[in-house]
């Protein structure tokens, strides 16, 4: 990986992060937790930032970021509004904690429920609660695939969210949480919110992760979310990233999952000036299984990409991934994806779907689904598609007597349900359905 | 004046001739049988008459009860009486398919003046058709096409077909892909929206589909020109001599 020069590109996010120490040292983290955060800034230097040179970032249009003028915010002095009307689901329907860029604004649980051992609670607070937890959980796989990036999150968060249900405890709600970025008053911040995940051997929960922005500021939110699935837990998991034209937004996913556990992910993406989702999954016991399902609507210059790694490190492991991207303008998309299946492992079963829909022709759809296979005993299939409607598709519907708007309409929104009908809260589907109809309605307007 | 009128009609497919001048009329209540040799333009003949936008008229008339055909949207076609089993019928994911189902068959009742069915009364209409062509009740609340086996798509067609009720039906190779009784029910469902009224056009390769459904004309299509018309015992001469017997302008096909 190539280091960037951060000392010709004084004032950015990068030479900036790079100068900065780990904050509150001493003050507000145990020991344990400062070794790692010092350990990741001396990484940092190491591995540098990432450049386009990286094949993992390579369409990601990372460098241009770096060098905007974000600088770590001062969470102290921000001023906080009161994000729960904005809620996707109602404090007697969830359980849901808030953030504003990386400070924690409140948690709330249904009366009814206040005696769930299932914890929803800032990281600053379970850093004193849950001691042995943190310790053997948060920041326990920084390094695997660093870069420059993780690592500032690493040494730079200062809070964060702990999601932590147990041992074969089933969540009877939804978990929320909020992270809403924005400029609160601040010139260009940069936030490393952080939020970490675990479900004891068992234990069944679903999750909303709502990503979305308080302001019409920019901003830049690095964000890392670590997932621990033990043995046979079961983790439906529901992230809508929906940022305003000047958001930047990093997303760095490090999931391990046990034997026979299962992991959902479905990601919505809509707006936003750029978003770059990180995933890296371990499945590391027997028969875990791993389902990511993606849809992004981007128009103007909206970039927003993926870089997936796909470990199957124990036998009859299942991953399913299901990519979806409909573009118009000039925005951007990419399907970066590596299956790696390691050696002596037994019956695999892994399969990448990208299918992008491109409503203008200068839109751009990067797709590079990947296979790096050790064993024999595998089953593994990637496709990839990428164009606009074609007449074929559009004659079909017409010659049942719908107009060719109408079918041009229910042919991209059908490209976009097949992905969201997989959101299993009812009220967060419909909330998608209702934004991705509307969004795309207002895109194929344009066009005509 | 026939239901459908064509005269030396011409047709290209990626600047390719696939129809070289084809005239045939069809009547209300007649069902004519469209049989040739693959590649011969059967079913550029029924989609040049839906519409396909991939399909070009070069030359000829095509007409459909007294209207030029060539001046009309596939939508307009199809409201107009005109519907087109597909041969490879397009999948839909994310579309429910009664609710495409109720879109297109409002779609009508609008064109027709006619007040748009809400999702429950749309339902009695449509369990009324589905017993017609014996469609699975699971059909709809599945995606259109989405996943269906080859059969489970045609018997999707036909049940379009059976809801939209159409003047003119075209069936492309409808029968591919069915087994023996998959191909009876939906050749009863076909028999059972037979009318004095409207016409059936059937392309198949095979003559098993005739015996079930029994044409009152059977036309020879080889390289883009009815070679032979005749009754329906044309089809069994088919069957037993194959399409090498037919020669067009001294060749043999």
């Amino acid at each position: 990986m190539m280091a960037q020069n951060a000392d010709q590109l004084p004032m950015d996010y990068a030479s900036l992060v790079r100068s900065r120490k780990p904050s509150g040292a001493g003050r507000e983290f145990p020991a344990w937790l400062e070794s790692r955060r010092q350990n990741a800034r001396e990484r940092l230097q190491t591995v540098g930032f990432p450049t386009r040179a990286d094949e993992s970032w390579k369409f990601s249009k990372v460098e241009p970021v770096l060098a905007q003028l974000f600088s770590p915010a001062d969470s102290e002095s921000m001023a906080l509004p009161d994000m729960r009307e904005a809620s996707l689901l109602a404090s007697e329907e969830s359980v849901r904690g808030f953030f504003c860029g990386d400070r924690f604004a409140g948690a709330d649980r249904p009366a009814a429920h206040l005696a769930d051992r299932n914890e929803i609670m800032p990281l600053s607070e379970a850093i004193l609660k849950k001691p042995g937890l943190l310790e053997k959980y948060l920041l326990s796989k920084a390094g695997v695939e660093d870069n420059g990036l993780s690592c500032a999150n690493d040494f730079l968060f200062r809070d964060g969210i702990l999601i932590h249900v147990g041992k074969g405890m089933k969540a009877a709600l939804p978990l929320y949480t909020m992270l809403a970025g924005g400029g609160y008053g601040q010139e260009r911040p940069a936030y490393h919110p952080r939020v970490l995940v675990v479900l004891e051997e068992g234990a069944e929960a679903t999750w909303v992760l709502d990503q979305r922005s308080a302001d019409d500021k920019a901003y830049f939110s690095n964000s890392a979310v670590e997932i621990f699935l033990e043995p046979s837990a079961h983790l439906d998991w529901i992230q809508i990233r929906r940022e305003n034209a000047q958001a930047f937004n990093l997303t760095e996913i490090r999931s391990c999952m046990g034997a026979g556990s299962r992991l959902t992910l479905t990601d919505y993406v809509r707006g936003g000036a750029w978003s770059h989702l990180r995933f890296n999954g371990v499945l590391s016991g027997d028969t875990a299984a791993c389902e990511l399902r993606h849809l992004s609507i981007l128009d103007g210059d909206t970039v927003a990409t993926k870089y997936i790694f796909m470990e199957h490190a124990a036998s009859h492991c299942l991953s399913r991934q299901l990519d979806k991207n409909i573009l118009s303008g000039r925005s951007i998309s990419e399907f970066n994806s590596i299956v790696h299946v390691a050696k002596q492992t037994a019956g695999s079963d892994s399969g990448q779907s990208n299918r992008n829909l491109l409503l203008s022709p200068e839109a751009r759809a990067w797709s590079r689904p990947q296979l790096k296979i050790e064993a024999d005993d595998v089953k593994a299939t990637h496709g990839s598609a990428t164009g606009p409607l074609t007449d074929t598709e559009l004659f079909y519907l017409q010659s049942r007597g719908l107009d060719r708007s109408v079918a041009r309409s229910l042919l991209t929104f059908g490209f976009a349900e097949e992905v969201l009908e997989k959101v299993s809260v009812d009220k967060i589907h419909q909330n998608l359905t209702q934004d991705a109809q509307s969004q795309l309605d207002k895109m194929l307007r344009m066009l005509v | 004046m026939p239901m459908l009128g064509i005269q030396d009609l011409h047709a290209e497919v990626a600047e390719k001739n696939i129809l070289k001048g084809i005239t045939l009329e069809v009547n209300p209540g007649e069902v004519h049988a469209i049989m040739g040799p693959n590649g011969s333009g059967k079913s550029t003949l029924a989609k040049v008459i839906a519409g396909d936008p991939n399909v070009t008229v070069s030359r000829g008339i095509l007409r459909y009860e007294g209207r030029d055909l060539k001046d009309l949207d596939p939508e307009q076609r199809a409201l107009a009486g005109i519907f087109l089993a597909f041969q490879y019928p397009t999948e839909i994911p994310g579309v429910n398919n009664a609710s495409f189902l109720r879109m297109a068959y409002n779609a009508k009742r609008k064109a027709a003046g006619q007040g748009e069915l809400d999702p429950l009364e749309f339902d009695e209409v449509l369990q009324e058709r589905m017993k017609i062509v014996q469609a699975p009740r699971e059909f709809l609340d599945r995606n259109v096409n989405h996943g269906f086996s080859g059969g489970e798509k045609k018997r999707n067609e036909i049940l379009q077909m059976a809801v939209l009720q159409p003047k003119l039906a075209l069936l492309d190779e409808t029968d591919s892909g069915l087994d023996v009784d998959a191909l009876r029910v939906v050749a009863d469902g076909v028999n059972r929206l037979r009318s004095k009224e409207n016409a059936v056009v059937l392309v198949t390769h095979y003559q098993r589909l005739l015996n079930y459904i029994v044409p009152d004309r059977v036309h020879i299509l080889v390289d883009g020109r009815i070679v032979k018309s005749g009754g329906k015992e044309l089809a069994l001469t088919v069957e037993q001599k194959g399409y090498d017997w037919l020669s067009v302008h001294g060749r043999t096909a």
